[in-house]
Parts: structure tokens; sequence; C-alpha cells
């Protein structure tokens, strides 16, 4: 029972760690290890068996595969925001079923499955920059019909009339 | 020796940009608005209140970038001290301040009359703003948002969801924001049982955290526990925190102002009438001549950009005849091209104020001075638009950017040209109607922020000489033929600086000035020009693209020529292609940014481990789409003055494709795959 709401918790309750959801956590030699995945990024938390002290001397090395595709790369704490993970940037290259595997040194490699799903890199994911303009525009709209409304009927302008020089013309 | 486990959590800051951004001007904005009021009533806006509105922001800065963010997702009671400052402390540090005033002082006068002002005195909008200001919707709005997002299927949507746990920070900012004004503007004895409730609220929300006995937050029950802190005790010591100091922060002010209200105390600012109003020592406009006041400035960075060509020339020639292992594939299409756009996006017409074709030149015509004139039928921008539709199609057709050997001759070439023109033709013939790089830096400096121009009208008016254009004996005047006080923007300047050490009213000084496009006349071979360049922004960062963009740039082409037929378009798309150019080059300069790397370790054999190069950041794709916003926006603005409909319809049909583009697969042009 107690596996079974464990497993509901990690399928419905995706962990917001540094920018991701927690894909699997294991116990493995004397760490414990928490694997985060984010559509743009890979991180790692390691952390001693005993006293789940964060652990932050060691290689990690991440992984991927599916079918004849792999992709492996090493996280490192330069790559977090959280500085006690251990992070990557990475991209999966297709969607489907991955398998993944985290080797810490010092430990044995933990792995899993997940599955991607396909890239959204597509316009959606940079709605604001298509609302900015269009934001603008209509805030423009609005200050016209405003100031058509606020401005007197009959305006005087005082502007001295403009000098004409004949020295040169600028073609 | 420090402890490492403290060393990575105090670095676990972020820095996002649009905050970081936002908070900055805000600051900037203040700063400058307080100045005036401090001058004029410095009773009311102290020290003190400035002092309360910086630490407002430094507050919000602290919840939303310092580690208290990283750490939000693994212990409540961290989540629960970045929402006590959101909440709680930033926005009555901010009120305190009197921050409207102080920031529609700090806009610009013709932003705060012309842009503002017509929402300022909108009576819809003035009715919007007292409803916001109404201390029962105040309270109601801080309340349901304090509420709503502890309910636990909400608090879990904003730990997983970093668009939501943005949302959830906004909202708390905004209602806190609405709640605190009317406590700290407008402090009465109804402001007691406002605060009195709401502390209420608060006190019952945690007491619930503290004595539910089960995790109510999914997510803090399966998160990694640092530390070995259990879930429930953190939930515990995150409810004691809301309940002890955010009762503090309700049940303080609310002695404060009783004390006040008993002890009858008034505004300080009463004590304190309005200063003799003063002039403020300011200046209409910053004026950066003192950089380039030394009559030798310019070469300096002229021979330095001698030495480079050079450079580029001996190893295009004698190099390895692979782009990326050879300077001339490298520092021309790589780096000049991205630091030239930078220059005048951000200043002015660097480029040909460091002209190295112009430094040989004047040592050229210490031998042989010029002694003809350049025709008057082609004294037109019609030869330099040709050359610089040439200069594109060849770029693409000849792939320059993978030839050293060509990008060497091209250079070569360039010099020749410059040369022989100049030594024949007096004043700068070869500037003015021939070079390509010189007309793309004239439209797409129209865009700059910078320009060279009169300090005051009235000095030139009783001005006799006019050196700024006939020159003197000890400085020659404007190759160019600017006359300084009819001219108009930047078109045709070379930010040469003979103008600013000729004039004997020392009255011509680099000026920052509002973005403005402005042209000397209607002329049609300008606007032939004009629409060649932005054309070619969008052909050239089409043509990068692996999709099938071929059949696009033919209609984009079409729609551009067609353009034609109305003078007013081509310079009200000005701002939009160099938009275009900057996040083209932009692209370049930021994914290639190592890409010299390889060719010193081969000039200075040393070696190095060459990975790949090829690396987009994330925030790049999102800052070229903001450039473009700009420049559609700016594009859409002249237009709209020039009531040019074809404009506007060009502008947005320009934009749609640009943003087609930046969403294509791109070439790896020019790069080394190892």
């Amino acid at each position: 029972m107690k596996r079974l709401l464990m497993a509901a918790l990690l399928l419905f309750c995706p962990l917001f760690g540094d920018g991701g959801v927690v894909l699997t956590r294991q116990d493995s030699g004397p760490f414990t290890i928490t694997v985060f995945a984010a559509p743009a990024d890979w991180s790692v938390l390691v952390q001693r068996r005993d006293t789940l002290v964060p652990v932050l001397d060691r290689t990690v090395s991440v992984a991927l595969s599916a079918g004849e595709r792999a992709v492996t790369f090493s996280a490192d704490h330069a790559h977090a925001q959280n500085k006690l993970l251990y992070a990557a940037p990475v991209t999966i290259p297709q969607p489907g079923d991955w398998k993944f595997t985290v080797a810490v040194n010092g430990a044995p490699p933990i792995s899993g499955v997940f599955s991607a799903a396909a890239s959204s890199d597509n316009l959606a994911t940079y709605w604001f920059y298509f609302a900015l303009p269009a934001g603008v525009i209509l805030l423009f709209l609005l200050h016209q019909r405003l100031a058509a409304r606020t401005t007197p009927a009959h305006t005087t302008t005082n502007q001295s009339p403009k000098r004409v020089y004949t020295v040169a013309s600028s073609r | 020796m420090p402890d490492p486990l403290a060393t990575a959590i105090l670095g676990s800051w972020r820095f996002d940009g649009g905050l970081i951004c936002a908070l900055l001007a805000s600051a900037w904005l203040y700063a400058r608005g307080w100045r005036k009021l401090h001058s004029e009533l410095p009773g009311r806006y102290t020290v003190e209140r400035m002092a309360a509105f910086y630490s407002g922001l430094a507050l919000v800065f602290l919840a939303l970038e310092s580690p208290l963010d990283a750490f939000a997702g693994f212990l409540l009671e961290v989540h629960m001290v970045q929402h006590l400052l959101l909440i709680m402390f930033a926005p009555p540090l901010i009120w305190y301040g009197q921050p409207v005033m102080a920031l529609l002082r700090g806009l610009p006068q013709w932003f705060l009359k012309e842009g503002l002002g017509p929402f300022l005195r909108s009576r819809a909008l003035q009715r919007v703003g007292r409803i916001l200001s109404n201390p029962i919707l105040c309270w109601a709005a801080m309340t349901s948002a304090i509420v709503a997002w502890h309910l636990p299927r909400m608090y879990d949507l904003g730990l997983t969801s970093p668009g939501w746990h943005m949302a959830e920070h906004a909202s708390f900012l905004t209602a806190a924001l609405l709640f605190w004004r009317p406590v700290i503007e407008n402090p009465r004895w109804l402001t007691i049982p406002y605060l009195l409730l709401a502390d209420i609220v608060n006190t019952a929300l945690s007491a619930w955290l503290v004595f539910s006995g089960h995790v109510v937050y999914l997510t803090y029950a399966s998160a990694p526990r640092l530390g070995g802190i259990p879930a429930l005790r953190d939930q515990s010591t995150a409810g004691l925190l809301m309940w002890i100091p955010g009762s503090i922060a309700y049940l303080v002010p609310a002695f404060v102002i009783s004390m006040r209200l008993i002890s009858g105390s008034r505004d300080v600012a009463a004590d304190h009438p309005p200063r003799q109003l003063r002039p403020l020592a300011r200046k209409t406009s910053m004026d950066l001549t003192w950089i380039v006041r030394w009559r030798h400035f310019r070469r300096i960075p002229q021979t330095i950009l001698f030495l480079l060509a050079a450079a580029v020339v001996a190893d295009g020639l004698l190099g390895p005849q692979v782009a990326p292992l050879n300077l001339a594939g490298v520092l021309p299409w790589t780096y000049w091209r991205g630091f030239l756009v930078i220059g005048l996006l951000a200043a002015g017409n660097l480029f040909c104020m460091a002209c190295p074709f112009m430094f040989v030149r004047d040592l050229v015509r210490k031998l042989f001075p010029p002694r003809h004139r350049w025709p008057v039928f082609l004294r037109t921008k019609w030869i330099a638009a040709v050359l610089a539709a040439l200069y594109f199609v060849a770029y693409e057709k000849f792939s320059l950017w993978n030839s050293p050997w060509w990008t060497a001759w091209v250079v070569i070439g360039y010099f020749v040209v410059a040369i022989a023109i100049d030594t024949w033709f007096q004043g700068a013939s070869f500037c003015k109607y021939v070079c390509p790089i010189g007309q793309f830096n004239f439209v797409n400096s129209l865009v700059s922020p910078l320009e060279v121009r009169t300090k005051s009208a009235e000095v030139c008016e009783s001005c006799q000489t006019h050196d700024c254009i006939r020159g003197n004996a000890a400085q020659r005047g404007c190759e160019m033929q600017l006359f300084q006080p009819a001219k108009a923007g930047n078109f045709d300047c070379t930010f040469c600086m003979d103008c600013v050490h000729a004039c004997p009213s020392d009255n011509v000084a680099v000026l920052r000035r509002l973005p403005q496009v402005k042209t000397p006349n209607r002329r049609l071979d300008v606007a032939a020009l004009a629409l060649v360049l932005v054309f070619a922004a969008f052909a050239g960062a089409a043509a990068m693209t692996t999709g099938t963009s071929r059949l696009w740039m033919l209609a984009i082409g079409a729609l551009v020529a067609g353009a034609a037929l109305f003078p007013n378009v081509g310079f009200s798309l000005v701002p939009l292609g160099s938009s275009m150019w900057a996040a083209h080059f932009l692209y370049h300069l930021v994914t290639r940014w190592n890409s010299a790397a390889p060719v010193l370790a081969r000039i200075f054999h040393f070696t190095m481990a060459m990975t790949h190069t090829m690396s987009s950041p994330g925030w790049l794709r999102g800052a070229q789409l903001l450039l473009l916003d700009t420049g559609l926006l700016w594009a859409l603005d002249l237009a709209w003055r020039r009531k040019s409909a074809p404009g506007i319809a060009l502008a947005v049909a320009l934009y749609i494709f640009g943003v087609w583009v930046f969403f294509q697969p791109m070439e790896m042009r020019g790069m080394l795959m190892l």
C-alpha cells in the first residue's frame, strides 16, 4: 500500500527541483540519489544515505538510450541554480521511452525508464514575446482614443518659424 | 576553510534578466523623481523614505533571486520566508517610500505629458484607480490570494509548474501592494480592524499548518529531505514562521497607527512647508564629446582596425583555407559584424569613426591631394544601393563566409577602391556615394541613441564662418557636406568628429537623443537604399535556414519591391530591418563567441581541447524576439505617423516572416564540427 502511494505520488505529483520533475529516488551504496528532469536540463541530488546530508564532491554522469540512439553527458554544480544539485543542459533527441543510467563515483549506477514528450520548443512557448507587441498596440490605440477625447478642439501653437540655411545642401 | 555545504547554499542565486531590469528601471526612475521632489518638498521626500523604497526593492530581489527561491521546492519553511518577504515586508517598505509621485516625476517629461497624460486624465481609468484603492477590495484581494494559494491543490500546482509559481508570486505581490497602500498612505481608525481581521486569517492558516498532524502539501511529502529534516517538522516550522513574524507584521503597524492617532501627531510634511523652488542643475542631454575631444582620438581605433584588417588579409591569403581555422573566416563574419551592429544600437556609427580605409586614404592624400569634384549626376545613392545589393548576392552566391581567400580580396578591393576614388575626387566621395558598409551604417544609425549635433541653435544663428562645413586653417570641415544646423539625424554622418573639432564656439557635440528616424529629405534613391537593406536583413537571415525558405524570400522580395511604389514606406521599415540585423548577428556572436580560439591556437602554436562550438543559450531566442518586437513597434509607429497603410501591412508581414525564420533549423555555417 505504501509503495503504491509512493508510486502515485511520483506519478501525479512531480517535484519542482532545479526546474524539473523527480524521475526516481534510489539508494545506491552509501548514497541516496534523486534524479530530476526538466525539458531542457537534468539534475541529480546525491545525499548520504544515513544522514541525508548532500554530497558535493562526486562525479556524476548520465547515459540515456532508446534503441540505437544514445546520449551521454556529465552533470556538475556549475549548471545548477541550486548548487547542491549536479545539473546539465540536455535536449532529448526524440520523443518516446528512454532508459537512463546515472553513475555516481563510489556507488553502483542506478537506472530507470522515462517517457520523453515531444519538444515544447514551439511558438506557444514564446507567447510572451508575441503578446508584448499586441499589448503595446492595444495600449497605443487606447491612448489615441483617450487623447482624442481629452485634447481641446482648437489648440494654438507658439513655434518660431524655422530658419532656412542656404550655405550647403546635404546632397 | 569555508564549509562547502554553506558555500553551495549561499551560491544558489539566479539572475532573471526581466526581473532585474524591472527593478533597476524602477530604482533609476525613483532616484530621478526623488531628487526633484526632495528639492521641492524636503519634509515629505526624505532620505529615510528613499531608503525604505530601495529596501523594499531589495527584499523583492532577495525573495525571488536568492537561494530562498532555489530551496523553496525542497523546504516549506524556506518557501514561507520567501512569501513573507513578498507579502509582509517588501510592500509596506515600498509604499513608505511614496513611490507614485517619485516614479511619475522620474519619467521623461514628454512621456509623462504625451504618453501617460491621456491615461492619467481619463475619468474611466481614474474610476478604476479609485476602485482599486477601496480598502474593502484591497483587504479581500489580499485575503483571497493568501487563502487560495494555501489550498493544497493550488500550492502543489505552484510547486510543480514554474509558470504557476511565477503567477503565485505575482498575485501575492500585487495583492500585498493593494493591501498595504491604505495602511501606509492613509492610516485611520478603521485601519486597525483592517489589520486585525487580516491577522485573524493569517493566524487560522498558520495554526492549520502547525497542528494538522499530517503533511498538507504532497510535494513536500515526497521531496528529498535535505539534512534529514522531516516533512512534518518542516511544515510546523513554516506555520510558526507564518504565525509569529506574520502577526508581528500586522500588529506592529496597528499599534503604531493607534498610538499616532491617540497622540494626534500630524503629517511631518506639514511642519516643513515647500521650499522655495529653485531650478535643478539639470542637463537636457548628456554631452559625451569629452571622450572624442582630442583631435587625434580617431587615429587610435583606426590604427587598431587597420592592423586587424592587415592580419585578416595576410591570413586569408597565406593561411589555411578552412574558414573556422582562419582569421579571415572568423574575425569579419563573427566578431566584426556583431560588434558593428551592437555599436550602432548602443551608441552610433562607431565603425565609420574607426574606419581603416579612411586611415590609409588620409595618409595617401598627403602625397596625392585630390583635385576633382564628384560628378553632379552621380550625387545620389543609386550606386551605393546597387553595390550593396550586389554584395549581399555575392555573399550568398560565393559563400564569402566560407572563403578566407575571397574575404581577403574583398578587404584589399575595398582599400584599393576607397583610395583610388578619394585621391581623385575631393571630400568623402567614396563614403557618401559608393561604400556599401557606410550606407549600412548610415541607414541603421538612424535608430542609434547618439548623434553629432549642435548644442544651441542660437549660437549657430549668430555664426558667420560656418567652420563645421567649411573648415578652417587648423581643421577640415565636414567632408560629407552636412551642415550642422540643418542636419537631420545620423544619416550620412560618419562620426568623424571633424565638425566637433572645427566649430570655434564649441557648439557641436556628441549628444544623447531620443531615437527617431529622421531623413534629410524624401529622395527615391535614399528610400531604395533603405529598402535594399531592410530586404537584405530578412533575406540574409532566411538564407541561413535549411528549410524551404527561398520561395518565402522571393515573396518578401516582391513585397519589398512593391513597397518602392510608396516612397513613404522605405524609412518606416528601417527599425525593423535594424532589429533583424541585430538579431541575426547577435546569433552568430553568441553561438560562436569562442570561435577565435582555434585560430589563435593555430597561429600561436598552442594546443587546446576543442569541443563542439555550437551552443545556443536558452535566452537567445527570447532576446531575438524581443529585438524584433521593438523593431516592429517602432516601424508601426513611423508608418502610423506617416499615415502609410502599406507601411503598416509590410511591417507586420516582415515581422511574421522574421519570427518564422527564427524557428527554422539553422545551417552550421563556418562551424568547426569535431
